[in-house]
């Protein structure tokens, strides 16, 4: 109940002699004072009589119920300090360990719909607090003494049932996880090297909590539990990274859920097929995301035709993506760029150089008119390498984005440049080297047309004369198709270092292609990238892997 | 860090202090000794301060583990147990404005549907007359509404008060108050008591129960 006088309860009380009486009564008055109360509580029949009730409604307090701690409670909370790291650290607990914890009855055995029960556990939790950084502390063992009928195995299911509660299964999770739903959320996308945003220690669920949680997990469908149980057990066999990922989507889904009206969650709980929750949930956060929009442009938007307002709803929205991108590239790294460090590759100086040729060659960045970029784009990498080369450190990082971009099959086609191995003797790169076949495709103007501006640039010729050719008759290969059609080192790269480590069912594959022409040494790229080696001059030296991590957009699925 | 002299003497008075340096040197019994001293101590005024048992657990193991992490920065200075009440004081306040600002949801709301709203918290209003054959459960859900009817400060100092048996000086400690103040904040909650609860204090000739083994 609010208290009219709470601002300024300390004041000098409105009945100073009521204060002189409750001091003397808890015995907190000097001599002189004592004396002057009691002798008006002497002669003033009101006043021992108020000093009566004051004592008397004080005394009442004892009626309160004291319960003591429950028997885990001293176990429990040793079990939280941050040094108990399996439990070998935690100090032998004093007296009263060994106990189990009584079980509360369960709240509502009654059979129950899922969005019920979802929706009753969310609250449970909600109201216990005990989701906060829950997910975290799934990676710590549970030591604390069980209630006398849950079966040890199921103890990390039921810690975590305020996350598992509105999920459906691994499969909906994994939806859940990706970035427009989810994944974009900074508390699932931060680094976990980082320290956690609230810098404390992970809430693991605590005795009573745990308590009704279990009963909780007992009140389920039978069918539900199980379901909960598969669903922990498929977590917990994912390696630990991607396990807490996915945690994290379930921290923040459960929370985001708890947060919404009455009717928007019964609306996502009460869906009867994951397909048609993840409808739910990706209106409501499409409203939520609108809703947050400022006014004006909430209006724009609201004024535009609805086929142009779903498209405009489509830009801000990858605008949005790329700006956090680009502030989340600048969190990982803020330590390299305030100490202005060389970046990797560049900070050796062998694969600096190589990276630098690779460059050269691939783009002929050494001369404009040769070159296979854009003019905008040679300008681009040459200002990049001068800055580089200028400023050093943390600038090399400006160029290794150019590079990559060029490279990376992530990034959007007119910023890419295909790279495909030149054959041992000349490329194709001009019509008349299309000999009698070539002439005739390409003597009406149409065709000609379409590939002029590629003319002496290898691949781009022969790609566009394939791309066109392709519709009207088959000219055969217009380039390396098979490993001895390549020049060295990419011939020794395939045969001695690629092929081996591939699996029996993707070399079956790249086998099928020879003789192919594109497909074979895109084949060649692709596996390259996915067993993470470098092809000798079809991608950057080093990692690809590494590349794509340190210089390529955060491997945004979709993207 | 060397104990210096003042803090040695306290020490030696004060067996908490000895034991809580022995925590900052991680001496690994001592922490438990601590937990198995201040446990229901502890527990008992959270649960007088929030009326959930299972949320004044919480907020005890939180006194714990902030004692813990800030061991290496304790210095003795004050009575160790007005330490501890500090630092519980502090969560205490908070966890009761927040909830204050947003209405924990209770348990039992599955019992009226998961979305539902909760049944009024019925029962009779504080000037209703007191019946006469109230058990003492139910009398004990009179004394919590007029426990819950203080302000947060005043419910603090009344449970230290009378619970944790602290004088004005040491309230004044716990509370960052000065003794002055904690006695107009005691005599406005002793008088609020009084308002709510005199009706009852002759209902029940029979003592109070002795509180349990705390």
């Amino acid at each position: 109940m609010p208290d009219p006088d709470s601002a300024d309860d300390t004041a000098v009380p409105p009945d100073p002699f009521e204060a002189e009486l409750v001091a003397y009564l808890d015995g907190e008055l000097g001599e002189d004072d004592a004396r002057r109360v009691e002798a008006r509580l002497a002669a003033d029949p009101s006043a021992r009589a108020r000093a009566a009730a004051l004592k008397g409604t004080f005394d009442l307090l004892d009626y309160l119920p004291q319960p003591p701690p429950s028997p885990t409670f001293a176990s429990r909370t040793l079990d939280r300090l941050p040094t108990a790291s399996g439990g070998a650290g935690r100090p032998a607990v004093a007296g009263s360990a060994s106990a189990t914890a009584p079980l509360p009855p369960a709240a509502d055995p009654a059979p129950v719909r899922w969005g019920r029960w979802a929706a009753g556990i969310l609250l449970a939790s909600a109201a216990s607090a005990a989701a906060a950084y829950l997910a975290a502390a799934a990676a710590r063992p549970y030591l604390f003494p069980a209630p006398d009928d849950l079966p040890i195995s199921d103890h990390r299911a039921v810690a975590l049932l305020p996350l598992y509660a509105p999920a459906d299964d691994l499969d909906y999770v994994r939806e859940l996880a990706r970035p427009e739903f989810f994944g974009d959320d900074p508390a699932v996308d931060f680094d976990p090297s980082l320290r956690p945003p609230h810098g404390a220690e992970p809430d693991a669920p605590t005795g009573p909590g745990f308590d009704t949680l279990a009963a909780e997990f007992k009140a389920l469908p039978p069918a539900r539990r199980d379901a909960v149980r598969d669903l922990d057990r498929q977590l917990h066999a994912l390696d630990p990274a991607a396990r807490d990922h996915l945690l994290r989507v379930l921290e923040v889904y459960a929370l985001w859920l708890d947060r919404l009206s009455d009717p928007e969650r019964r609306a996502v709980l009460a869906a009867t097929t994951p397909r048609g929750r993840l409808d739910e949930v990706r209106k409501v956060r499409g409203q939520q995301w609108f809703d947050g929009l400022p006014e004006a442009q909430r209006r724009r938007l609201n004024d535009l035709p609805a086929d142009r307002r779903d498209q405009a709803v489509v830009e801000l929205r990858q605008a949005e993506a790329r700006r956090r991108d680009d502030w989340a590239f600048v969190r990982r790294h803020a330590p390299d760029i305030v100490a202005n460090r060389v970046p990797w590759p560049f900070d050796d100086d062998k694969l600096r150089a190589e990276v630098e040729e690779f460059a050269r060659a691939a783009f002929r960045t050494d001369d404009p008119k040769k070159t296979r970029l854009t003019p905008a784009d040679f300008e681009r990498h040459a200002a990049a390498l001068n800055q580089a080369r200028e400023k050093k450190g943390w600038a090399w990082h400006a160029y290794g984005r150019v590079v990559h971009e060029f490279t990376s099959p992530a990034a959007p086609p007119p910023r890419r440049y295909e790279l495909l191995p030149e054959p041992v003797g000349e490329p194709v790169t001009r019509p008349d080297q299309l000999g009698e076949l070539g002439k005739r495709v390409f003597e009406k103007g149409a065709g000609m047309k379409a590939v002029q501006d590629k003319v002496g640039r290898w691949p781009d010729f022969a790609l566009a004369v394939h791309g066109y050719a392709a519709k009207a008759e088959r000219l055969g290969p217009l380039g390396p198709a098979r490993p001895v059609e390549f020049r060295e080192p990419l011939r020794a790269f395939v045969t001695g270092e690629l092929v081996p480590a591939l699996s029996p069912a993707d070399a079956k594959a790249l086998a099928g292609l020879e003789g192919r022409w594109p497909e074979y040494p895109r084949k060649v790229v692709e596996l390259a990238r996915q067993y993470d080696l470098a092809a000798p001059g079809l991608m950057p030296p080093g990692s690809p892997k590494k590349w794509e991590a340190l210089y390529g957009p955060r491997g945004r699925p979709g993207s | 860090m060397a104990t210096g002299q003042t803090s040695a003497v306290m020490a030696l008075r004060d067996p908490d202090i000895r034991l809580m340096l022995r925590v900052r040197d991680d001496d690994p019994a001592a922490f438990a000794e601590l937990v198995d001293r201040f446990q229901h101590r502890l527990v008992a005024v959270m649960h007088h301060l929030v009326g959930s048992p299972e949320e004044a657990e919480d907020l005890a193991q939180e006194v714990f583990l902030r004692v813990y992490r800030t061991r290496k920065k304790y210095t003795p200075r004050a009575k160790f147990s007005t330490w501890v009440f500090t630092i519980a004081n502090n969560l205490a306040l908070n966890a009761l404005r927040d909830r204050k600002r947003r209405p924990a949801l209770p348990l039992e709301v599955r019992d009226s549907g998961p979305l539902g709203t909760r049944p009024a918290d019925g029962g009779e209003s504080r000037d209703e007359p007191p019946a006469h054959h109230l058990q003492q459960q139910e009398l004990a859900a009179v004394i919590r509404r007029a426990l819950d009817g203080l302000n947060e400060r005043q419910r603090v100092a009344i449970v230290l008060n009378k619970f944790e048996d602290m004088n004005y000086a040491d309230i004044a400690d716990v509370m960052g108050l000065s003794a002055k103040a904690v006695k107009s904040l005691l005599s406005r909650a002793r008088g609020k008591l009084r308002e709510a609860l005199q009706g009852y204090v002759y209902m029940d000739a029979e003592p109070p129960p002795a509180a349990e083994d705390g």
